[in-house]
């Protein structure tokens, strides 16, 4: 599934547009602060529903726009069929359409557009950043791979939050009892996901990074680690869940908050058999991250049928030639890239079905198309 | 230069659910336009209505009578009772005309976020109707949200130590729906709150 023609109309510093799409790669050239990044936001607002930047609705708003709104219409690859998705913005909420017709559940969006993966220089935080990070890259991915996960996630976020707000106002054990119900059952699935997605992520990324003669390593750090006995039924994995947070509470209750579970789990990441955190080179780091990249696409292809559209936001800068290639050997298989740089040497390649646009001012003119 | 009688009764409609600027200037227009003691037959209701609705001392429905019209029914079957979060979801049940038990409304669900405890609902008199008027069972039809399902779970607790039983409302796929339709959170539910055929 690929992006054949974007509408876009009062985002960010973006002009009102409409541009027609290659279906391999698509090149956005032009100096910093004219609007390339942005266009990618566009892109990402169009096929998930949000920006990968996080961005709240009023800053991807044009500066005095009400509402403003990114159309992408997309086509299957070998039947030809197409669907027009739409995402409309004001202030306060998104609105989603297919086909003209409005999409309330999100996962009704995210069903029917393809997975993408993004990759800029805030991805080196997989790295090196904070566990926040590793978490958030691990979950996004688990939505990219089977929407309906945002459900989980959503569950699971919506009783941290009230047991938390039940934590501090010192609420007792039965009035609690709900809401710790309620994180195990989502908690449960959200540490089962996550720890199969390490066990394949791992195996792709390390084949990957084999390339470049490293060994790399991932495993998921729980701060509840539950059994995974044989024969263990999703009852039995729930009350040893429970068992955690029985034993957590006096400490819970002192702190405030719930200071076990999911939303404090870690991935870590060892390469050559040493922390990637703590004794990584920054070259290590970025060619670690680009294995990741790698296998991220890897899984989303296997699991939707339908590989993902891939935004490289600057990237070319940020990699020596040998990964550069790397990269770019991975993703344009048959792919649909966008990809951003201030100037074309540093991508350094030819490549086939390519589409050049020159972006100034917010404006993204057609410049060559071979 | 809005007049300023128009553009109160505008503001005053905007509050209201479901109406934006644009809606509560159609009504305004529509009401002034209209024939034949419109205006004064709805403001009369709005007076009824403001004089009029009390709330059920017995369940918590409103209504213009106490006891309300259900609880008032001798034909009710006394024994059950289906707890609801809000009046609403009374008249959502009461529309199936499949119900023949009483309810408890508890005016909301256990959300510390929004500081509701369990003092906050009207738990305090379900706990006497069920000692106190024998009733065998409990329909907990509370919303499937993380705050309905920790209701239910409360309730749960609260009735351990008596003779009732309590029942959850069953959530699944809707009746002449296709399975290929249901979303996967629905169907999950549905598979779990599956029920014997033999």
């Amino acid at each position: 599934m690929w992006i054949r023609t974007i509408e876009v109309d009062g985002l960010r510093n973006l002009r009102s547009q409409d541009l027609e799409c290659s279906r391999g790669m698509n090149i956005l050239i032009g100096e910093n602060a004219q609007g390339k990044s942005n266009f990618l936001e566009a892109i990402s607002l169009a096929c998930q529903a949000r920006s990968f930047r996080q961005s709240t609705n009023e800053e991807i708003l044009q500066f005095g726009r009400e509402h403003g709104s990114v159309t992408a219409s997309f086509e299957e690859g070998g039947s030809g069929g197409s669907i027009t998705c739409r995402i409309a913005l004001d202030e306060r909420h998104k609105y989603a359409f297919v086909d003209g017709r409005q999409v309330t559940q999100i996962t009704d969006f995210l069903e029917r557009t393809p997975p993408m993966v993004v990759f800029r220089s805030e991805s080196l935080a997989i790295g090196r950043g904070s566990p926040e990070v590793r978490r958030r890259f691990l979950d996004g991915l688990l939505v990219g791979l089977a929407p309906s996960f945002a459900r989980v996630l959503r569950r699971y976020r919506r009783a941290l939050m009230q047991r938390n707000t039940a934590l501090k106002k010192g609420w007792g054990v039965p009035e609690l009892a709900g809401f710790d119900d309620e994180l195990v059952v989502a908690g449960v699935v959200l540490l089962e996901r996550r720890r199969a997605l390490v066990e394949d992520l791992g195996k792709i990324a390390a084949r990957f990074q084999m390339e470049f003669g490293e060994e790399l390593g991932l495993s998921y750090r729980a701060t509840i680690p539950l059994s995974y006995g044989d024969g263990q039924t999703l009852e039995d994995k729930r009350a040893e869940y429970r068992s955690f947070l029985k034993r957590g509470l006096h400490r819970d209750r002192q702190q405030g908050t719930t200071t076990k579970g999911p939303h404090r789990d870690d991935l870590s990441i060892s390469l050559q058999g040493r922390s990637l955190k703590r004794f990584g080179s920054q070259g290590q780091v970025r060619s670690v991250v680009i294995s990741l990249k790698i296998a991220e696409i890897e899984l989303l292809s296997q699991a939707r049928g339908r590989p993902p559209i891939l935004l490289l936001d600057d990237v070319g800068a940020e990699l020596d030639h040998r990964r550069r290639e790397r990269l770019f050997d991975a993703v344009s298989k048959g792919r649909q890239v966008f990809i951003t740089t201030t100037k074309l040497e540093v991508l350094g390649l030819d490549f086939e079905d390519c589409r050049l646009f020159k972006v100034e001012q917010g404006e993204v003119g057609n410049k060559v198309a071979n | 230069m809005v007049s300023p009688v128009i553009q109160n009764l505008v503001n005053r409609l905007r509050r209201l659910p479901g109406i934006g600027t644009r809606s509560a200037e159609r009504i305004v227009f529509h009401l002034m336009a209209a024939q034949g003691g419109e205006i004064a037959a709805l403001a009369d209701s709005l007076t009824e209505l403001g004089e009029r609705i009390c709330t059920c001392g017995i369940c918590g429905n409103l209504s213009d009578s106490d006891p309300c019209p259900v609880c008032g029914n001798p034909e009710r079957e006394r024994e059950i009772i289906c707890v609801v979060e809000q009046v609403e979801d009374l008249y959502a049940i009461e529309r199936s005309s499949q119900y023949r038990g009483l309810y408890h409304v508890l005016g909301g669900v256990l959300s510390p976020i929004a500081g509701i405890g369990p003092n906050e609902l009207s738990i305090g008199k379900l706990v006497e109707r069920v000692r106190h008027k024998g009733v065998r069972e409990l329909i907990v039809a509370t919303n499937t949200s993380t705050e309905g399902e920790a209701t239910a779970l409360y309730l749960v607790h609260v009735f351990k130590e008596d003779r009732v039983r309590l029942t959850r409302i069953a959530h699944g796929i809707p009746v002449g729906g296709h399975l290929s339709y249901v979303d996967s959170g629905t169907m999950a539910k549905a598979l779990e709150g599956r029920r014997p055929l033999s």
